[in-house]
C-alpha cells in the first residue's frame, strides 16, 4: 500500500525525467506513451486507493511517512502522505481530469514544435499538483505548491518565440511568488507557536487555539490569492491564457488554481479560529467572484473570458470556505474542474480548427463540430448552474451556505445577493459566447478543420462529468453524499440549518437568475443574430463598456503605482546610490589609502615567505617593545 | 605507504594543490592539453580526500582530524589544524569546485596557461588552510595567501578593465586584512599582558574580556575584514568590478568560496571572539544584513551586464547568511552554514553558465542576447534551473537555506525576518526578467542563430554541479545532519558568553 500511493506522485515525475532528457531523440509516439502512460497508471493505482479506502466502513486517515527532509530538535519535516476524505477527493479528479487532458493533448499538440518538452512539463505538473494534495505537512505542500507555479510558468511561457507569452510567464510567477512570500510568513508564524507544520499535529483535534489566529489565517489566505488569483493578485491568470489551451485547462482551470481553495479546506482548523479572516475571505472574494464576472460581459477573446470565468468561480469557492462549509468549497472545485476543463478544451477545439481566438470570428459552429457544440452547451448548462447540471448544485450549495452564514452575520446577506447577481452574470455571459460561437451565421475566414477522436472524446467524458457530478450534493440531507462523506472529515461544520420551505426558495432563486440571464444572452445573441440590440447597447453605455472592456484598467494601475515605481527606485539605487555615493565614498578612502600604500608597497614582493618574515619581525618589534 | 594515500590527513587537503602547484613549475611542460589535463587530473586528488573526510567525519565528534605541532617555538605558535561542522562543508565545497573550475577553463584560458593554474592551486591551499587553522598567526598566514593568487586571476586574466578591478580588489580586501592583524596583535599582546604567555590559539580567546574602547575597535577591525570579503552593505563595491572583470573561473572561486570566508570568520572569529560586543552590534549588523538583500535585489534588477548582476545578487544572497548568523537562532545558523554551501553551487554555476555565454559571442551584456532558448534549447534549461536554484524554488538546494535563516530569525526577530523574505520576489524579479530577455522572445541578431549547444564538456560540467543542488534540495538532512551538531554546541557556548 505504502508504495502504490508514492507511486502515484512518482510515476508522472519518472515520465517527466524520460521525456525532459530523451524526448528530442524518441519519436512522437513514445513521448506520447510515456507522457500519458505515466499519468494514466497513476489514475489507476488512485483509483485502486479510493476504492479501497472507500470500501474501508469507517476509513481512518492514513498516514505514511517516507523519509526526513529535515530533521532537528523541535523541527522535523517528513517527505510524508496523508490519506484522508479530503485528500483522496483530491487525488480522484487531479488524476481524472489530468488523464484526459493529457490524452486530448496529443491532438491538440500534435504538430506543434516542443512536443516532448510539453509533455515533460505537464507530468513534471501532475507530479507537483499530487505532492501538493498528498502532503501531510505544510512545507511539503509548500514544495508543491511552488512547484506548479513553476510549471505554470514553464507552460504559459510555451511559445517562448513570442514575446508575450514569457512576460505572461514572468508576470504569473512573480506574482505567485508576492502570495507566497505571506504564505510563508503565514507558516513562520504559525510555527512560532505550534512548533510543527504537520497536519496530524496540527489539526487532528478539529480544533485549534492560535494567539495569532487572525494574521496566520490572513497570511496563509493570501498564499491562496496568488495561487487561485483573488483580488488584488488575480492580474496574473487573465495574461497566463497566452499558454496552450489545454495548459489553460487543465492548470489554470481545473487543477492548480483551485490549489488555494484546497490549502485553506485543509487548514480550515486555523479558519474556524478567526472569524474575522474567514469574514474577509468572504469580502474579498465575493468582490472577486463579481468584478471577474463583469470583466468576462464584455471580451471577445474566448479564453480571456474564460479565464475571468474561472476568476469569479474561484470567489464562489472560497466565499463557501468563509461561510465555513470548506466541502462545499471543495465540491465546487470538484465539478468546476470537469465543466471548467470541458469548455477550456471545447475553445481549444475552436482555436485548433479555426485559428482564432475571437470569438466574432467564429459563428455558426454547431453544424462544423457537432461533438464539440453539444459537449460544450452541457458544460455551459453546467456553469451556468441550470438543474440538473452539476453547477447548479455545487453553486446552490455555496449560495445556500451564504445565506445559513447570513442568519449569524446580517451584512453576508449583501454577499449572498451578490452571488446571486453573479450568477445571473455568469449565465449570460456564459450563453452569450455560446449563442455567437454556435449559432447564428458563419464569421470565419478559413473553412475548419475536422473534429479528432482524441480531442472529442475527452470531451464527451467531461461533459458528462458536468451532467452527473452534481447528483453527489442534492440538496436534500439523507441523499446529500457530499456531506456525508465530509461529515466525519468536517464534523458540525456539514450540518444544515435551513428549513426546507426556505431551501426551496433559495433553489428557485438559483434556477431563476440563471434561466433570466440565459433569457437575455438569447434575445440579444440568438435571436437577434446582427446583435443590433447588444451594438445599441455598447453605445449607449459606451463609458462603462470600456471600463469594462479594459477591465478597470487595474493592470494599467498596478503598473503605474507597483511596476514603474519599482524600476525607477532599481535604477536610482544604482546610478545614483552605488556607484556614485558608497562607490564614491570609498573611493574616497581608497585614494588616501592609496598614498600610504605607495610608501608601503616597497614592502610588499608578492612572496609568502617574505609576508611571514614581516609579520614575525613586526610581532617581534611589539613584544621588544612591550618588554 | 598506504596509509598515507588511504588515511588523508587535513595536512593532504591543505599542502596537496601546493605541491601540485611546485610540479607545474618545475616540470617542464610546454604544451597547453598537458598542462590541463595534469591540472585537472591532479586536482581530483584533495577533493577525493575531502570526500573521504567528509564520509569520516563524526557530526557529533566535534573538533576532528585535528593536528598540533609546534611550529615558531620562540612565540608559542602552532600549526594547529582540525575540522568540525562549521567548516567541514565548505572544505567539501572548496575542494569540489577547484577541478570544476580548471574544467571550465580547458577552451578559455590560453595565455599563461601555467601560471593560471599555479594561482589557483595556491588560492587553494590559502582557502582550505583558512579553513582548517585554528592558530590565529597560523589563520592569518593563510589568509593573506589567498590575496595575491586571487589579484593575479582578475588581473592577467580578466576582461578589459582588469588591472582596476583587481587593484580594487586588493586595496578593500588588503586594508581589511591589516585592520584585522592590528586586531590580533592587539588582543594577543593583551592576553600576554594579563597572563603572560604567548598564546595564538583560537579557542583561547573566544569570550575575551577587553576594555571597553579597545574591544570595540579590535572588534571593528575584525569586522571590516570579514564585512569586506562578504560583502556586506555598504563595504561591497569592489564586488561587482572583480566579478565583471575576473575571468569565469576566478568568478566561481570568488562568489563560491572567497565570499564565504568572510561568513566562516564572522562565526569563527567574531562572534565568539567578542560576544558582548557582538551582541550590541546585532540590530545594526542586522539591519544590514537586510539592507544587503533588500538593496542588492534592486541593484540586480537595473543591471545591463549580465555578469554585473549575478555578482549583485550575491550581495543580496549574502544578506540571507550574515541574517542567519547575526539572529543567532539554532535553526537560522544551520541555514546560514547550508546556505554559503548553496550559494557557492547555484552562484557558483551561473558565473559558469554566464562564462559558457561569453565563449560563444564575446560579450556580457543582456542586450546583445535574446531568443536564444531556440538555438540553444538545452543550454537554456541548465540556465533555468540553475537560476531556480537560485532563486529558491522549494525541492532544489537554495530554499532550505533561505527556509532555515527566515524561519530562525522569525523567532527571534519578526521585522527582520518579514524584510528578509521580500528576498524571495526580489530574486524570482531578477532573474526571471534577465531570462526573458537573454533566451526569449525572437532571435534578435542574426549571427546568434550560429550559436552551438552544449558540449560533452559542457554536459560534464553542468551535470556534476546539478548533482549537489538538487541532492541538498531532495535530501537537505543528509548535509545538514553533518552540521547541527556542531552548530548546537557553537550556539550554547555562545549563549553561555552572553549570560
Amino acid at each position: 500500500m505504502e508504495l502504490i500511493i508514492l507511486l502515484i506522485p512518482l510515476l508522472p515525475l519518472f515520465g517527466f525525467l524520460l521525456n525532459a532528457f530523451f524526448g528530442r531523440k524518441l519519436k512522437k509516439e513514445f513521448v506520447s506513451l510515456i507522457g500519458i502512460g505515466s499519468v494514466g497508471l497513476s489514475l489507476f493505482f488512485s483509483l485502486y486507493l479510493i476504492i479501497i479506502y472507500l470500501l474501508n466502513k469507517y476509513p481512518e486517515p492514513l498516514n505514511f511517512n517516507y523519509y526526513s527532509l529535515l530533521d532537528f530538535i523541535g523541527l522535523k519535516i517528513d517527505f510524508g502522505i496523508l490519506i484522508d476524505p479530503l485528500s483522496v477527493f483530491m487525488l480522484f479528479f487531479v488524476t481524472f481530469v489530468g488523464f484526459w487532458i493529457h490524452l486530448y493533448s496529443i491532438g491538440y499538440m500534435g504538430k506543434e514544435e516542443g512536443y516532448s518538452r510539453y509533455f515533460a512539463y505537464l507530468n513534471l505538473f501532475m507530479f507537483f499538483m499530487l505532492i501538493l494534495s498528498l502532503a501531510n505537512n505544510f512545507l511539503l505542500m509548500f514544495v508543491g505548491w511552488e512547484g506548479v507555479g513553476l510549471c505554470s510558468y514553464l507552460l504559459i511561457g510555451f511559445y517562448f518565440k513570442e514575446e508575450w507569452p514569457s512576460n505572461a510567464g514572468r508576470k504569473a510567477f512573480i506574482v505567485n511568488r508576492i502570495g507566497d512570500f505571506g504564505f510563508l510568513l503565514g507558516l513562520f508564524l504559525l510555527f512560532s507557536e505550534k512548533s510543527t507544520f504537520s497536519f496530524g499535529d496540527l489539526f487532528s483535534g478539529g480544533e485549534i487555539y492560535l494567539k495569532y489566529a487572525t494574521p496566520i489565517a490572513l497570511l496563509l489566505f493570501m498564499g491562496a490569492t496568488g495561487k487561485s488569483a483573488q483580488i488584488p493578485l488575480y492580474v496574473w491568470l487573465p495574461d497566463a491564457m497566452a499558454g496552450p489551451t489545454p495548459v489553460s485547462a487543465l492548470i489554470h482551470a481545473a487543477t492548480m488554481v483551485t490549489a488555494g481553495v484546497y490549502m485553506v479546506s485543509r487548514a480550515n482548523p486555523i479558519f474556524e479560529a478567526s472569524p474575522t479572516a474567514s469574514s474577509i475571505i468572504i469580502i474579498i472574494c465575493g468582490a472577486t467572484a463579481f468584478f471577474a464576472a463583469t470583466m468576462a460581459l464584455t471580451q471577445r477573446d474566448i479564453k480571456k473570458i474564460l479565464a475571468y470565468s474561472t476568476i469569479s468561480q474561484l470567489g464562489y469557492m472560497f466565499m463557501a470556505t468563509g461561510a465555513h462549509k470548506y466541502h462545499y468549497g471543495i465540491f465546487h472545485v470538484f465539478t468546476h474542474s470537469f465543466f471548467k476543463a470541458c469548455l477550456f478544451l471545447g475553445a481549444g477545439a475552436l482555436i485548433h480548427s479555426l485559428h482564432t481566438n475571437d470569438i466574432f470570428e467564429m459563428g455558426g459552429m454547431k453544424e462544423k463540430m457537432k461533438k464539440t457544440h453539444w459537449t460544450f452547451l452541457f458544460a455551459c448548462l453546467a456553469i451556468a448552474g441550470i438543474p440538473p447540471f452539476s453547477g447548479f448544485f455545487s453553486k446552490d450549495a455555496i449560495l445556500s451556505s451564504l445565506f445559513i452564514e447570513a442568519q449569524h452575520k446580517n451584512w453576508v446577506y449583501i454577499f449572498y445577493f451578490l452571488g446571486l447577481l453573479t450568477a445571473f452574470l455568469t449565465s449570460f455571459y456564459m450563453f452569450r459566447l455560446y449563442y455567437i460561437v454556435f449559432w447564428g451565421k458563419p464569421r470565419y475566414k478559413k473553412e475548419p478543420h475536422h473534429e479528432e477522436n482524441v480531442m472529442t472524446i475527452p470531451l464527451i467524458v467531461l461533459a458528462i462529468g458536468s451532467l452527473i457530478t452534481g447528483f453527489l450534493a442534492i440538496p436534500v440531507e439523507k441523499i446529500n453524499l457530499i456531506n456525508k462523506y465530509f461529515h466525519p472529515f468536517y464534523k458540525d461544520l456539514t450540518e444544515s440549518h435551513l428549513s426546507p420551505a426556505t431551501e426551496i426558495i433559495l433553489i428557485f432563486a438559483s434556477i431563476f437568475v440563471a434561466l433570466f440571464g440565459l433569457r437575455i444572452a438569447y434575445v440579444l445573441y440568438k435571436k437577434d443574430e446582427d446583435f443590433v440590440l447588444a451594438n445599441n447597447l455598447k453605445e449607449k453605455f459606451n463609458s462603462l463598456y470600456k471600463v469594462l472592456f479594459n477591465k478597470y484598467y487595474v493592470d494599467e494601475f498596478y503598473n503605474l503605482s507597483f511596476v514603474k515605481p519599482f524600476t525607477l527606485i532599481c535604477k536610482i539605487s544604482y546610478k545614483f546610490f552605488d556607484e556614485i555615493i558608497i562607490d564614491g565614498f570609498l573611493i574616497a578612502i581608497g585614494f588616501i589609502l592609496q598614498m600610504v600604500g605607495e610608501i608601503l608597497r616597497f614592502f610588499q614582493t608578492g612572496n609568502a615567505k617574505t609576508y611571514a618574515v614581516y609579520i614575525i619581525s613586526g610581532i617581534v618589534v611589539i613584544i621588544w617593545l612591550i618588554l | 605507504m598506504a596509509d598515507i594515500i588511504n588515511v588523508p590527513t587535513l595536512s593532504h587537503l591543505i599542502f596537496l594543490p601546493l605541491i601540485g602547484a611546485i610540479i607545474l613549475l618545475i616540470l617542464p611542460f610546454k604544451k597547453n592539453k598537458i598542462i590541463n589535463w595534469f591540472s585537472f587530473l591532479y586536482s581530483l586528488v584533495p577533493f577525493y580526500y575531502s570526500m573521504i573526510i567528509f564520509m569520516k567525519f563524526n557530526p557529533g565528534g566535534g573538533m576532528q582530524f585535528q593536528e598540533k605541532q609546534i611550529w615558531i617555538k620562540a612565540f608559542n605558535i602552532y600549526y594547529n589544524i582540525g575540522v568540525d561542522g562549521i567548516s567541514i562543508l565548505l572544505v567539501l565545497l572548496t575542494n569540489f569546485l577547484i577541478p570544476l573550475i580548471f574544467l571550465s577553463s580547458f577552451k578559455y584560458i590560453q595565455e599563461h596557461l601555467k601560471m593560471y593554474y599555479i594561482s589557483f592551486f595556491i588560492l587553494q591551499t590559502g582557502v582550505v588552510g583558512s579553513f582548517l587553522a585554528l592558530d590565529m598567526f597560523l589563520f592569518y598566514v593563510f589568509w593573506e595567501l589567498m590575496l595575491l593568487p586571487m589579484y593575479f586571476i582578475i588581473g592577467v586574466w580578466g576582461g578589459k578593465r582588469r588591472i582596476e578591478a583587481a587593484i580594487k580588489f586588493l586595496i578593500f580586501t588588503a586594508f581589511g586584512s591589516f585592520l584585522m592583524f592590528l586586531s590580533i596583535l592587539y588582543i594577543v599582546s593583551y592576553n600576554y599582558f594579563q597572563k603572560n604567555v604567548l598564546d595564538f590559539n583560537l579557542f583561547s580567546y573566544y569570550n575575551m574580556q577587553l576594555p571597553q574602547l579597545a574591544g570595540t575597535l579590535c572588534f571593528f577591525g575584525f569586522l571590516l575584514a570579514f564585512a569586506i570579503k562578504v560583502p556586506m552593505v555598504p563595504v561591497h563595491t569592489w564586488l561587482p568590478d572583480a566579478h565583471t572583470e575576473a575571468p569565469a573561473g576566478g568568478s566561481i572561486i570568488l562568489a563560491g568560496i572567497l565570499l564565504k570566508l568572510g561568513t566562516y570568520g564572522l562565526i569563527r572569529f567574531i562572534v565568539p571572539i567578542f560576544p558582548k560586543i557582538s551582541y550590541q552590534y546585532f540590530p545594526i549588523l542586522l539591519i544590514l544584513s537586510v539592507l544587503g538583500i533588500i538593496y542588492g535585489g534592486f541593484l540586480s534588477f537595473a543591471q545591463e551586464d549580465f555578469k554585473k548582476l549575478i555578482a549583485y545578487s550575491s550581495v543580496s544572497h549574502m544578506g540571507f547568511i550574515t541574517l542567519g548568523i547575526f539572529s543567532l537562532n539554532f535553526y537560522a545558523l544551520n541555514g546560514a552554514v547550508l546556505q554559503m554551501i548553496n550559494h557557492g553551487l547555484s552562484t557558483g554555476t551561473l558565473f559558469l553558465l554566464v562564462g559558457m555565454l561569453y565563449e560563444r559571442k564575446h560579450t556580457r551584456m543582456i542586450e546583445d542576447f535574446g531568443g536564444i532558448a531556440r538555438v540553444i534549447p538545452t543550454f537554456t534549461a541548465f540556465f533555468i534551473f540553475v537560476s531556480l536554484s537560485s532563486i529558491g524554488l522549494p525541492g532544489l538546494n537554495g530554499f532550505w537555506g533561505e527556509f532555515l535563516v527566515l524561519l530562525g530569525t522569525f523567532q527571534e526577530k519578526k521585522i527582520y525576518a518579514i524584510l528578509g523574505a521580500t528576498g524571495v520576489i526580489l530574486s524570482a524579479a531578477y532573474l526571471l526578467t534577465a531570462i526573458k530577455r537573454v533566451f526569449f522572445g525572437e532571435v534578435k541578431y542574426p549571427e546568434n542563430e550560429r550559436f552551438s549547444d552544449l558540449d560533452l564538456r559542457e554536459w560534464i560540467l553542468l551535470i556534476s554541479f546539478s548533482i549537489p543542488i538538487v541532492w541538498i534540495g531532495i535530501y537537505p538532512k543528509f548535509f545538514l545532519s553533518k552540521i547541527s551538531p556542531s552548530l548546537e554546541v557553537y550556539l550554547n557556548m555562545i549563549k553561555g558568553f552572553l549570560k
